[in-house]
C-alpha cells in the first residue's frame, strides 16, 4: 500500500488495517420464541377404505379413494420423548392397519431478535451436538437510535429428545463498521475514502479456523455424508466455536412408512380370501442445511426439513427418508469459524 | 507475542490482540444476481485466499422464498503471486438476489 497502517502478528496476519472496512461485533441475539418440529407436524392426512362388515365383500371407500388422501391430523406435543409417531389408519375387513411415520424430536425453529444498524452476519455456536442455521433475517421496522430491530429465524438441530439444548445456542452478530464518533478517548482509523476501518469501542471480527466442505455423497438421511476438513483444527480446541451461518444446501427429503394391508377380497363358496400388498404413505419436504457443531472431536454437519409439504400421497413404492435433487454451492466451499468466548 | 499489537480499553477488555488471529478478514464484496467481476489484492503477494458466500436470506416467515439460492461461481487465482478472485453470479434462482463474498486469507 502507498500509505496507511497495517499491524501484523508473528505469522504475518493482520487485524488492524486501513485497507478495508472490518466487520465488528454487534452483540448476541435474544431468543424470543420456539416451535419444535415434533409439535408442528400438521401435514398428516387420514385416509381409509373399509370393507363393510358384515356385508358383501367389496371395496367401500368413503369420501376419498386410497389414492386421494384427505387432510386432517392433530399432532400432540412430545416433550421429553425421542420421537413422535404419526399414524395413518386403514380399516379393512373390520381390522385396523396402520401406516407409521416417525418425526424425530431433534429439530426446532427458533426466533431471535437483535438491534443492529444494518443487516448482520451471524455466527452460530451451540453445545456438543447442537447447531443452527439462519432461515431468514428481516428488519421488522422498529428503530432505537440508529439501530433497527432484526427478526432472525434459525433452524436448530439438537440431540434427539434434548430440546432444552436449544436454550444454549448463541448467535453472535456482526455488522460492517458503522461510522461512530469517539466521545472521550481511544483510537479511530479511516481509509482514503474517509471510511472508518477501526475504532476502539468496537470489537473486530477475528477468524480462528476455516471449515472446508469438500464433497457430498449418499442418498438417505442415514447415509448422507459431507466430506470436510478444518484448516488448522483450532475449532476443535477453542472453547466456543461459532460457525458463520451460510446457506449452501438444498434437497428434497422423502419420508415414507409402509404397512402390509389387504388390498382386495374375494370369496368362493364358504371361504373368504384376501390379497396383501405393501402400501406406503409418503411425504416430501424441502431439506436444507441446519448448521454445524463440534461433536466427538469432529465437525458434525446437520440437515433439516423445513417448510410446507411439497407432495403427499400414498404409494406402493416404499422407501424411507431418501434424499434427492441435491443442490449445493460449488464445492469445495469454505466457512469461517470464530471463538465466541472472545465476545462473551 | 514477539510483535504485534494489543489494545485494551479502560475497563480491561481486550479490543484488539493480533496474537489471537489465525486468518485475516480481508474483504467483503456484495455481488448482485446476474453480475460478474474480479478483484485483486496487490498488497498481499504470497497470501492464500479463502472465500465464503453469504446468501441473501429469506425475508418471510413461511420460508417459501428459500426454494433455491443464488448461484455464484468463485475462482481464486494467483497471477504473478498476486491473489485475485473472480466471480460470476448466475441468473437469479428464487427470491434471494444478492450474495456477499466473505474474503479471508493468510
Amino acid at each position: 500500500m502507498s500509505y496507511g497502517l497495517i499491524t501484523k502478528n508473528d505469522n504475518g496476519n493482520f487485524l488492524l488495517t486501513s485497507e478495508n472496512k472490518a466487520f465488528v461485533y454487534n452483540g448476541k441475539a435474544t431468543k424470543v420464541g420456539a416451535v419444535f418440529n415434533s409439535d408442528i407436524v400438521s401435514f398428516g392426512r387420514n385416509w381409509y377404505a373399509r370393507d363393510p362388515n358384515p356385508g358383501p365383500l367389496s371395496w367401500y371407500t368413503t369420501s376419498v379413494s386410497p389414492y386421494d388422501p384427505p387432510h386432517v391430523f392433530t399432532p400432540s406435543p412430545s416433550t421429553g420423548v425421542a420421537d413422535i409417531r404419526l399414524w395413518w389408519y386403514a380399516v379393512l375387513g373390520g381390522t385396523y392397519y396402520s401406516f407409521g411415520f416417525y418425526f424425530s424430536n431433534d429439530q426446532a425453529i427458533i426466533t431471535y431478535e437483535v438491534w443492529a444498524p444494518t443487516k448482520p452476519i451471524i455466527f452460530v455456536q451451540g453445545p456438543s451436538g447442537t447447531g443452527g442455521n439462519v432461515l431468514s433475517c428481516h428488519n421488522i421496522g422498529t428503530m432505537r437510535g440508529n439501530d433497527y430491530k432484526w427478526s432472525i429465524k434459525v433452524i436448530v438441530s439438537y440431540p434427539s429428545g434434548q430440546r432444552s439444548q436449544v436454550d444454549n445456542l448463541v448467535l453472535y452478530t456482526f455488522v460492517r463498521m458503522p461510522d461512530i464518533t469517539l466521545s472521550s478517548y481511544g483510537i479511530v482509523m479511516r481509509n482514503s475514502l474517509n471510511e472508518l476501518c477501526f475504532a476502539t469501542p468496537k470489537l473486530p471480527l477475528v477468524i480462528s479456523d476455516i471449515l472446508s466442505l469438500n464433497s457430498i455423497s449418499g442418498s438417505t438421511m442415514s447415509t448422507i455424508n459431507v466430506a470436510n476438513t478444518l484448516s488448522t483444527g483450532n475449532a476443535l480446541t477453542i472453547s466456543k466455536p461459532a460457525f458463520l451461518a451460510v446457506d449452501w444446501f438444498r434437497a428434497t427429503l422423502t419420508s415414507s412408512g409402509a404397512s402390509l394391508v389387504p388390498i382386495s377380497y374375494w370369496h368362493s363358496g364358504d371361504y373368504q380370501y384376501k390379497s396383501y400388498g405393501n402400501w406406503t404413505a409418503m411425504i416430501q419436504q424441502r431439506l436444507i442445511s441446519a448448521g454445524f457443531n463440534i461433536k466427538g472431536g469432529a465437525v458434525n454437519i446437520k440437515l433439516g426439513a423445513v417448510g410446507e409439504v411439497l407432495y403427499n400421497y400414498p404409494t406402493q413404492s416404499p422407501n424411507l427418508q431418501s434424499i434427492s435433487s441435491i443442490q449445493t454451492i460449488n464445492l469445495p466451499f469454505e466457512i469461517p469459524i470464530i471463538d465466541g468466548s472472545l465476545y462473551d | 507475542m514477539a510483535f504485534g499489537l494489543k489494545i485494551t480499553n479502560s475497563v480491561g477488555v481486550t479490543i484488539l490482540d493480533t496474537s489471537k488471529i489465525t486468518f485475516s478478514f480481508i474483504d467483503s464484496i456484495d455481488v448482485p444476481g446476474g453480475s460478474s467481476g474480479s478483484k485483486s489484492y496487490p498488497d498481499l503477494p504470497g497470501w492464500v485466499l479463502h472465500v465464503s458466500q453469504i446468501q441473501d436470506s429469506a425475508t418471510g416467515t413461511s420460508y417459501g422464498d428459500i426454494n433455491n439460492f443464488t448461484k455464484v461461481v468463485v475462482s481464486i487465482t494467483y497471477p504473478g503471486g498476486i491473489p485475485t478472485i473472480s466471480w460470476s453470479s448466475v441468473a437469479l434462482i428464487g427470491v434471494a438476489q444478492s450474495v456477499t463474498l466473505f474474503v479471508m486469507g493468510n
